[in-house]
């Protein structure tokens, strides 16, 4: 029960410095994550219609994800101008959220409904027109949840960010390790989880208040006969 | 109104093209329909009236301006598009899918109002109950109507139609094409229709093009393609039935006849015997007190009576009665069911207007057949 | 020149250090697998597959969980070395394979097992002879990513003191050292690419040969 008791007494006394860090966290993973949308769905978008394009891209995505972070890390930093920086940490979270983000996109603009888009064609909507205004609002809620995924994965990888400079709440875990303090590190394990529980429900928060109603999938919507 | 020269359209890799030098005219108004089997190129030649797909060859004029000489998108949102699978915008309210060509042209939004409720109403879609719903919550009848009314938004003086009642039961079908058709007679617009289906062009063209592997075959009314198929292919394309197919294409007021002796069932006996020696007459009909018409007699069966008491008992009563917008498919089929060989006919106001008997619409099919074959004949002897 | 004393590194410290990084890798996905695959299926079954919903949305959640905090809970509970770290990797990798079983048997069509129960199949025979085989592409594909994960998260067991390739990286920030940096970090790269795509290629013969 002493265990706990330190627990429980670490966190509150160092209730400041604790909420220093999230705030970290949070500037890093927002930072990252504006930069990936910004990024990735241009790409997605850019390579929606050509199939061979969007499967190097892809491929490409996936080599990357497959990268221990830490090793993406340390290339990183050994990159002359970039070293221990808060560029190195970024670059490495935009690029893990590469693929999630990345695939959704393609995947979601090229499942729309084909005569859907060729009753947009139809009507003389120009191809900007169509992306802007059908494929990227029927797209949504599958690229929202690509976003999820990445930003979750982020908050972990940003955690490990602190080996190479970053001031974030993985300090508790790492401290917490070198200096053998059990408790540093159950709180640091605590709140990152804390942490990561609570982006992923805003997120998905997020995913239903930015989806049109139209293609929310509900039952009970479908009308009866007509009168 | 719509101006098909030569048009022509070959993909790469085919041995045949899917339209071969596709000529004709479909004049303003009236509803054009392409009909014929699978791979006919019907489906490809309207897509190439709004350039979704574009030409090979030749050249079509919409409304005097060769559309190749416009944007493709500014020609497109002047002509309505309607496809089977709808395509509606799922995540637009039925208010917002029909508004989306009037937007996109910038229309003030109390315009967009006017006319998206103007439709809704047009489309017997009540518009406070309809408006704000999603597609998914609509039925496939409703869906289709919305449809329709999205291609109408923007009053475009020609519409494209892509198997558009084709995704229905045959019952939702058969309104759809119905209330389509009345409101057709309102706005006359310029239609281009495609279905497979020949039952669905009789009724619904002024004119049909009759396709087969990307070529014309016969571009004609409903009445000739029956009545004067161009060629073998025709004939089976229509089907061995189509003497029974015209019965649908003509009223019953065609072969009606109005001028008819009626009697009470009352009058006696010499008088009709008076007005049956008479070779031609053949029926005399029979009123009420109030002067309704409400049964025949006919010759036939007067003769076979041999006293003057009770000649009433060969009186047939009508079962039922024709409207004057019915077809002679509808008065056969009715005859047949009552099992009697005569109707009479009331016009909208319930009023006596004539009778139509079987034996009547014999002759009338008979004898334009004959004056086909006579017409064939004519022509083999001439060759020869 | 560098890229000589990054050679160097390699084969005087490198090679035992993968040896234990693969070591650390195996065993723990083995652990994982062994104890991942049961616990998917069991999910399905009554009176689990109530649950189920439920049980695959905190499957999702836990697996959210930052790496660093995984392992680094071991400390306390069992002390450094190799044993803490396979137990944290293994925990780690179930996540996954757990999740992508119980995620590929749900999403079965109910039609296929329906014939399958109606042809007279027992309920043991319609699990090994039809739902486990449909299942497998997704469920390998989930040993794929636990394949990954892991490798990626045995390179900061170093830091609970079961060696591995993340010594190299941790030593070579702590001393500025890009050769030594370089060298655990491409080391690790190239295993974790080539254990992905050698995965992949199983992952779609069984596609195949699963159809599904």
């Amino acid at each position: 029960m002493t265990e706990l008791r330190r627990v429980f007494n670490y966190f509150t006394n160092n209730l400041d410095r604790i909420s220093g860090y999230m705030l970290e966290h949070l500037i890093l993973i927002v930072i990252a994550i504006v930069l990936s949308i910004g990024l990735w769905v241009s790409l997605g978008v850019l390579v929606r219609n050509n199939k061979k394009a969007a499967d190097s891209v892809l491929g490409l995505g996936s080599l990357i994800m497959a990268i221990p972070s830490v090793a993406i890390y340390g290339i990183l930093v050994s990159i002359p101008g970039l070293g221990l920086s808060r560029q190195s940490a970024v670059i490495a979270l935009v690029l893990y959220s590469m693929l999630p983000i990345l695939r959704n996109v393609y995947v979601s603009l090229n499942e729309v409904d084909k005569s859907i888009l060729e009753a947009a064609k139809g009507m003389g909507m120009s191809d900007r027109q169509i992306l802007r205004k059908v494929q990227l609002p029927l797209a949504l809620p599958v690229i929202l949840a690509g976003v999820r995924v990445a930003t979750v994965m982020m908050v972990g990888i940003a955690t490990l960010a602190v080996y190479i400079g970053e001031r974030n709440l993985g300090v508790l875990i790492e401290q917490g390790l070198k200096r053998s303090r059990s408790d540093m590190i159950i709180v640091g394990a605590i709140m990152v989880t804390v942490f990561v529980v609570i982006i992923d429900l805003f997120i998905g928060w997020l995913e239903s208040a930015a989806v049109s109603e139209g293609i929310k999938s509900d039952e009970g919507s479908k009308a009866g006969g007509e009168n | 109104m719509i101006k098909i020269e030569e048009v022509t359209k070959k993909y790469p890799g085919m041995e045949r093209p899917a339209v071969d030098k596709l000529s004709l005219n479909i004049e303003e108004g009236e509803i054009c329909v392409f009909v014929g089997p699978s791979g006919c190129g019907k489906t490809t030649t309207l897509k190439m009236i709004n350039l979704i797909i574009e030409p090979s060859g030749g050249k079509i004029h919409v409304n005097g301006e060769n559309i190749r000489e416009q944007d493709a998108n500014e020609l497109r949102k002047k002509i309505g598009y309607v496809i089977q699978k709808t395509g509606l915008f799922p995540h637009y309210t039925v208010f917002d899918n029909i508004a989306v060509v009037p937007n996109l042209l910038g229309w003030e939004e109390e315009q967009v109002e006017k006319r998206v409720v103007e439709l809704l109403k047009m489309m017997n879609l009540d518009p406070d109950e309809n408006r704000d719903k999603f597609p998914k919550a609509l039925s496939g009848g409703q869906s289709q109507r919305v449809g329709v009314a999205r291609a109408m938004a923007a009053d475009p003086p020609v519409m494209l139609m892509d198997e558009p009642f084709g995704a229905v039961d045959p019952i939702t079908r058969n309104q759809l094409q119905n209330e389509f058709l009345k409101l057709q007679q309102k706005v006359k617009k310029t239609i281009c229709f495609v279905t497979h289906d020949i039952d669905e062009a009789i009724k619904m063209g002024d004119k049909i093009a009759i396709l087969d592997q990307g070529k014309l075959v016969q571009y004609d009314t409903p009445e000739n393609i029956l009545l004067n198929p161009v060629n073998e292919f025709v004939e089976e394309f229509v089907g061995s039935d189509r003497s029974l197919k015209v019965l649908n294409l003509l009223r019953v007021t065609t072969v009606m006849r109005k001028n008819i002796k009626r009697v009470k069932d009352k009058t006696g006996f010499e008088e009709i015997k008076k007005y049956f020696s008479n070779p031609e007459k053949n029926r005399i009909l029979i009123e009420n007190d109030e002067k309704h018409v409400v049964g025949y007699l006919a010759k036939e069966e007067y003769h076979k009576i041999s006293t003057a008491k009770g000649w009433n008992k060969a009186i047939r009563i009508f079962p039922a009665s024709l409207n004057e917008h019915n077809t002679l498919k509808d008065a056969m089929a009715d005859m047949l069911q009552h099992n009697i060989a005569a109707l009479p006919v009331m016009d909208d106001n319930d009023q006596f207007m004539g009778i139509v008997s079987f034996t009547d619409i014999q002759a009338y099919i008979g004898e334009a057949y004959e004056e086909n074959d006579n017409e064939k004949d004519q022509d083999e002897n001439e060759v020869l | 020149m560098g890229v000589e004393r990054l050679i160097i590194i390699i084969q005087e410290q490198g090679i035992s250090l993968l040896q234990r990084h693969l070591y650390l890798v195996f065993v723990s996905l083995f652990f994982a697998i062994i104890i991942a695959l049961p616990i998917g299926i069991l999910v399905t079954r009554p009176p689990f597959n109530r649950k189920v919903d439920q049980i695959l949305s905190f499957l999702n959640t836990a697996q959210g969980i930052p790496s660093l905090a995984v392992v680094a809970i071991f400390l306390p509970l069992m002390g450094v070395g190799v044993r803490p770290a396979i137990f944290a990797l293994s925990i780690y990798a179930l996540l996954p394979i757990a999740r992508n079983t119980v995620a590929a048997i749900k999403g079965l069509d109910p039609d296929v097992l329906e014939a399958a129960k109606g042809m007279g199949l027992s309920k043991k025979e319609v699990l090994l002879k039809v739902e486990l085989p449909l299942a497998m592409p997704i469920i390998v594909a989930g040993i794929q990513t636990a394949t990954i994960f892991t490798v990626g998260t045995a390179t900061i067991a170093h830091l609970i003191g079961a060696g591995g390739l993340g010594r190299l990286i941790f030593t070579g920030i702590a001393m500025n050292s890009p050769q030594f940096i370089l060298a655990g970090s491409l080391m690790a790269a190239a295993i974790a690419i080539t254990l992905d795509q050698l995965l992949g290629l199983f992952q779609r013969r069984v596609r195949r040969k699963y159809g599904g």
